[in-house]
């Protein structure tokens, strides 16, 4: 195995340099191209005084030079940090703040954004520098790509070892404040080393390149492409707005694998966007981050029954993915459920009770992960690590909050969750944070945010509902808006003069639960009856 | 083409009381900031057949025509033109803003 994830670059770049690596809006990048540019970068990063360990922010789209910068920070010996530029500056000046930013990347068409978060303040120490041209900002801009394009192309000394980090992934935080995921070069290669195997990834294939670079799922698409030789097609974001437009993206491209996210693929079939036997290079179907709807999955299995399609199950914490399971054959009916499999080579899923002691079979416990994958820990919050890390008679475990039941078949069913933690849309929020965000409002006096299952094909719908009598939903969720990300923002809203309390003085989250599927329920009635989506 | 207010304020009024979204200008990006999402998407598709008396094809929209309210004001009127100005086959395919 190799020691670190740049290694996988530089042998494909000496064993098949012209060959296609990205492909991008028609263009190919090939692997001397993504090798020799991400070679310069990292020269201008170090240039920059980028030195080991530092953290290189990425605020950029989804494209070849967001993937040539994160080899480049490898390269330099730092580690990046993937920024969502969809997300509100303030949360993202957060993050640069949390991890210490030594430099951000940007370009143009995320300049004003880049703007907005250096009013807001980010990191003195944080120096700015452009893939384009860029702009002018208020700002110590260190290089534009033109500097870095001046640079040599050959290889650079290695600096990192396996055990150190390669990059940070934000993930929501309970509490209000994101939590930074360090995830290491032998994190990610021990799970590419076993798929690569297991999936039989070879040369000439073409995998999707679907969710955002801050989605860990994305590591794989990036990795395990390169870590094959194959060539990886990046999916522009905006086109899983439209479900024919993804269909025409995998047959136009013919696609060998397509990893997405359960929302897309059921929203691909509640709007009948695949063709019997359609996709006719396409080998295997994955998808992780959340349940995979059994009558979405029989929808796609029954038009492609020539392709594998499988189920991984994996947080953050545990790198990708930590368990997988293929479908065997078109499930029978759409009751019947799906497991989250068996343990990927090298991980161990525990299903424990409060004694962390072994439940067994058709017990529900919680889930617990130890093995290859499992993150050194959060970016210094040694409390929260700890309070997730657990060193057990087990080894060192992760607790991840799912809870779940081994089958008599061996196999591990996911049941629900411990907390609040919720899956919408592939994005993984914690309610509290909403709250959060929610209390810091001038002028709101109480709020609760709970998540309801709408039966639609989005998942979880999150609803809030709050005492405050000045103020409108519209008006909340355009303050919401400038601390959190748009898929956390509540789709429902209730105001209330009281919050409905339990025994204990606790909000009564089960009532409030069933107070917004009751107005769900009377909304669906009274709009639109009959063109259900 | 460029819309006309009355239709560029009508779909600004049903993302506001509808999908509880305000935007800045008609020509803001609705895309890149993450604001049209699936479900919002569909919802909103649902609204402006209602209001607007037009057939929308999910299958035959563009990105570009959902850009901001301004493109999708446009892709209303020429649905509306088309839609009005023949009396249209069942399944036959619209073009669509191009």
């Amino acid at each position: 195995m190799k020691a670190r994830l740049q290694d996988l670059l530089t042998e494909q770049a000496s064993r098949r340099a012209d060959d296609a690596a990205i492909v991008f809006k028609g263009r190919a990048t090939t692997y001397a191209e993504l090798h020799e540019s991400s070679n310069r970068l990292a020269r201008a990063l170090q240039d920059a005084g980028c030195r080991e360990g530092d953290r290189v922010a990425l605020l950029l789209p989804k494209s070849p030079d967001a993937l040539i910068a994160m080899f480049a920070a490898l390269k330099a010996g730092c580690m990046y940090v993937p920024l969502d530029c969809s997300s509100p500056a303030l949360r993202l000046a957060r993050i640069l703040q949390i991890c210490e930013s030594r430099c951000v990347l940007a370009v143009q068409p995320t300049g004003g954004l880049l703007a907005e978060m250096i009013a807001l303040g980010i990191p003195e120490t944080t120096r700015l520098a452009w893939l384009d041209d860029g702009m002018a900002v208020d700002g110590d801009v260190a290089f534009t790509r033109r500097d870095a394009d001046s640079l040599p192309p050959k290889d650079l000394d290695a600096i990192h070892t396996a055990a150190d980090g390669a990059h940070i992934l934000f993930t929501s935080g309970s509490t209000g404040t994101p939590k930074g995921v360090v995830i290491t070069h032998a994190n990610v290669l021990h799970f590419v080393d076993w798929a690569v195997r297991y999936f039989d990834i070879r040369p000439g294939d073409r995998l999707s390149g679907h969710p955002p670079l801050h989605f860990d799922l994305s590591t794989f698409d990036i990795c395990g492409t390169i870590a094959a030789g194959a060539e990886i097609h990046l999916l522009p974001q905006e086109l899983s707005l439209l479900p024919h437009r993804l269909a025409a993206f995998i047959r136009d491209s013919a696609l060998t694998q397509w990893f997405s996210v359960p929302s897309i693929l059921h929203h691909m079939a509640k709007f009948d966007a695949v063709q019997p036997h359609d996709f006719p290079s396409l080998k295997r179907l994955l998808w992780c981050g959340e349940k995979f709807p059994t009558p979405a999955l029989m929808y796609w299995m029954q038009r492609l029954p020539r392709v594998a399609f499988t189920n991984l199950y994996g947080p953050t914490e545990a790198t990708i993915a930590s368990s997988f399971y293929r479908v065997p054959a078109c499930p029978k009916d759409e009751t019947t459920e799906v497991p989250i499999g068996e343990p990927c080579e090298g991980e161990r899923l525990l299903v424990l009770d409060g004694d962390l002691q072994p439940c067994p079979p058709e017990i529900v416990g919680e889930l617990y992960i130890a093995g290859a994958g499992l993150s050194p820990g959060y970016w210094r919050d040694e409390e929260k690590t700890a309070q997730a890390f657990i060193d057990s008679t087990h080894g060192r475990i992760y607790r991840t909050g799912d809870l779940a039941r081994v089958g008599v078949n061996g196999m591990i069913y996911l049941v629900g969750r411990a907390d609040t933690q919720i899956k919408s849309r592939g994005y993984r929020i914690e309610l509290g944070e909403i709250e959060a965000a929610m209390h810091a409002i001038p002028g709101v006096q109480d709020a609760a945010v709970v998540a309801i299952d709408a039966g639609g094909f989005e998942g979880l719908a999150i609803c809030c509902a709050y005492v405050g009598a000045d103020l409108s939903p519209i008006a909340l969720r355009r303050k919401l808006g400038q601390s959190l990300p748009h898929y956390m923002i509540p789709a429902q809203w209730m105001t209330l003069e009281q919050m409905p309390l339990n025994g204990n003085g606790k909000v009564a989250r089960p009532r409030l639960k069933q107070m917004f599927l009751e107005q769900h329920a009377a909304h669906n009635a009274a709009v639109a009856p009959g063109v259900r989506a | 083409m460029k819309a006309e207010d009355a239709t560029i304020g009508a779909i600004r009024g049903l993302l506001s009381e509808k999908l509880l979204v305000e935007v800045d200008s008609p020509e803001a990006d609705l895309l890149k900031a993450g604001i049209l999402d699936s479900l919002a998407l569909i919802q909103l598709l649902v609204h402006l057949e209602e209001r607007f008396g037009v057939k929308i094809a999910l299958d035959e929209l563009e990105i570009e025509d959902l850009r901001s309210i301004s493109s999708i004001a446009q892709m209303v009127e020429q649905q509306r033109a088309i839609q009005g100005a023949a009396r249209v086959p069942r399944n036959t395919v619209l073009p669509v803003n191009r």
